[in-house]
């Protein structure tokens, strides 16, 4: 964490440097200091923070749905073959399309308000868990399977004790990936259609020609994207607490 | 009572077979080594009388019951690793028994009583061997299949866990096929020796043994015949 913090200061710093060496003569990109004036000033007035909120909700809306499907959907389709034969010609063929392609026909079914958001950053989320909890449930190693069996584990212990646990690790890696395409999505959605959020925040500001707070708009995107990895790290830690001794 | 009979098995069901009407049945208590060499189809048997194969001809009968498939009243333990590395040491003994008193009996057996919130990868190989193992006892099966579950372990930790598990079976009499190559392995832990040869392979010597009474020229000679048959 004082690694990741330090390299952060010491990009300002390079970065004041080069504004101070007149890189900026143009004045059309602002200074590591002024930007933090301004960010300062911006969070005073609290306009970006009902901006940031709100991207933050459409986010967890859409990737909670988006898990809580996914997971269970991978996890069946491993293991029944009927499910399989049915879902993976879907997934395959709906994984390749960008969520921001979905935007203009989640426009004309949901409108221009929040489940049209949603539904593109659910569309952005799902495939990474279902991909990755898919791979992790697929890698189970035929021992698990057979000692599941010779012991009778019925189904539900089956999911829940062995395939879920033993997927965990990949199920955090898509769900690692899973929030940073959510987020993509959820800016996208916001610069074509949003009344509101992050993307709209950065569209209104480009539109008046305002570049600081379209990089504060940037800045606080990044911010948001380490809080919520973070989070996910801490998480996995207290998931996957046999993975410390590996 | 353990019957096999006429069992046949092949990989591909239009060449070669592994196994070949093969016949034999176990005593309730009784510690049967079948001895084989490398790739003789040992594992394969193992894993067929466990239902983790299904055999081409033949049947299993377990106390005169038909018995293809998995189940608790038939463990084995071979090589690999088979502990989930997610379950504490005590979550792991519950996949077989719900029965705190029987888990904890069993633990202290293999001195991990103090150990049952840690998780398998803080075990040594020898000593993940011995929950495998108190494991499968735990479950209180019919038979217990070890197909060579020492092969990867260092002489004096196979040694030591050899004596142990040896003492535990007893004193549970379970009936126990121990697959192996090593004479001296089974000759160490055996009622009964049955020699495969050829392939596919055929039973090629019974043995039924009482250690305490061969010794000295007895036994050298009866490892002699053993390697003659082998």
């Amino acid at each position: 964490m004082r690694k990741n913090i330090l390299v952060l200061l010491s990009v300002l710093i390079f970065w004041q440097i080069l504004d101070y060496l007149a890189l900026n003569r143009s004045g059309q990109f602002t200074s590591p200091f002024s930007l933090i004036t301004s960010i300062i000033n911006t969070i005073k007035n609290g306009e970006i923070l009902s901006d940031a909120l709100a991207s933050i909700v459409r986010v967890s809306i859409g990737f909670v749905i988006a898990t809580f499907l996914a997971i269970p959907l991978a996890l069946i389709s491993e293991t029944n073959k009927i499910m399989r034969i049915f879902i993976n010609p879907i997934i395959e063929v709906l994984r390749p399309i960008p969520p921001i392609a979905w935007i203009p026909i989640s426009i004309i079914f949901f409108g221009l308000g929040d489940t049209s958001s949603y539904f593109i950053v659910f569309l952005g989320s799902f495939f990474p868990i279902f991909s990755n909890t898919y791979l992790g449930a697929s890698s189970l190693p035929t021992i698990y399977k057979h000692i599941a069996e010779t012991f009778e584990l019925n189904k539900s212990d089956y999911y829940r004790k062995v395939l879920l646990k033993f997927s965990l690790p990949y199920i955090f890696t898509g769900l690692k990936i899973g929030i940073g395409m959510a987020w993509m999505s959820v800016i996208a959605s916001e610069l074509v259609s949003g009344q509101s959020g992050l993307g709209y925040y950065i569209q209104i500001n480009r539109l008046l020609l305002n570049l600081d707070n379209v990089i504060i708009g940037m800045v606080f995107i990044g911010f948001i994207g380490i809080v919520f990895n973070f989070g996910f790290t801490k998480l996995e830690r207290k998931m996957i607490p046999w993975r410390k001794k590996i | 009572m353990i019957l096999i009979k006429n069992l046949s098995y092949s990989y591909d069901m239009n060449t070669y077979q592994t196994i070949k009407d093969l016949s034999f049945n176990i005593q309730q208590g009784e510690f049967v080594s079948i001895l084989g060499k490398s790739g003789c189809g040992k594992t394969t048997l193992a894993n067929i009388i466990c239902g983790y194969l299904k055999p081409t001809e033949g049947k299993i009968e377990i106390d005169g019951k038909a018995s293809f498939y998995p189940n608790k009243n038939k463990i084995i333990i071979n090589q690999e690793d088979d502990l989930f590395d997610w379950m504490t040491i005590y979550q792991n003994m519950e996949i077989a028994t719900q029965d705190r008193d029987l888990i904890l009996k069993y633990l202290l057996l293999v001195n991990l009583e103090d150990r049952i919130n840690e998780y398998p990868s803080s075990l040594s190989a020898g000593m993940k061997k011995k929950l495998s193992f108190i494991r499968a006892l735990s479950a209180k099966p019919d038979l217990l299949i070890l197909d060579e579950p020492f092969s990867y372990l260092d002489y004096s930790t196979k040694a030591e866990l050899l004596k142990q598990f040896q003492r535990i079976i007893k004193s549970s009499n379970t009936t126990t096929i121990l697959i192996t190559h090593n004479i001296d392995e089974s000759l160490y832990l055996s009622d009964r020796i049955i020699v495969l040869k050829g392939y596919p392979f055929k039973i090629s010597k019974d043995i039924r043994l009482d250690s305490k009474k061969i010794k000295g020229h007895a036994m050298a000679s009866l490892v002699d015949d053993i390697k003659k048959s082998y």
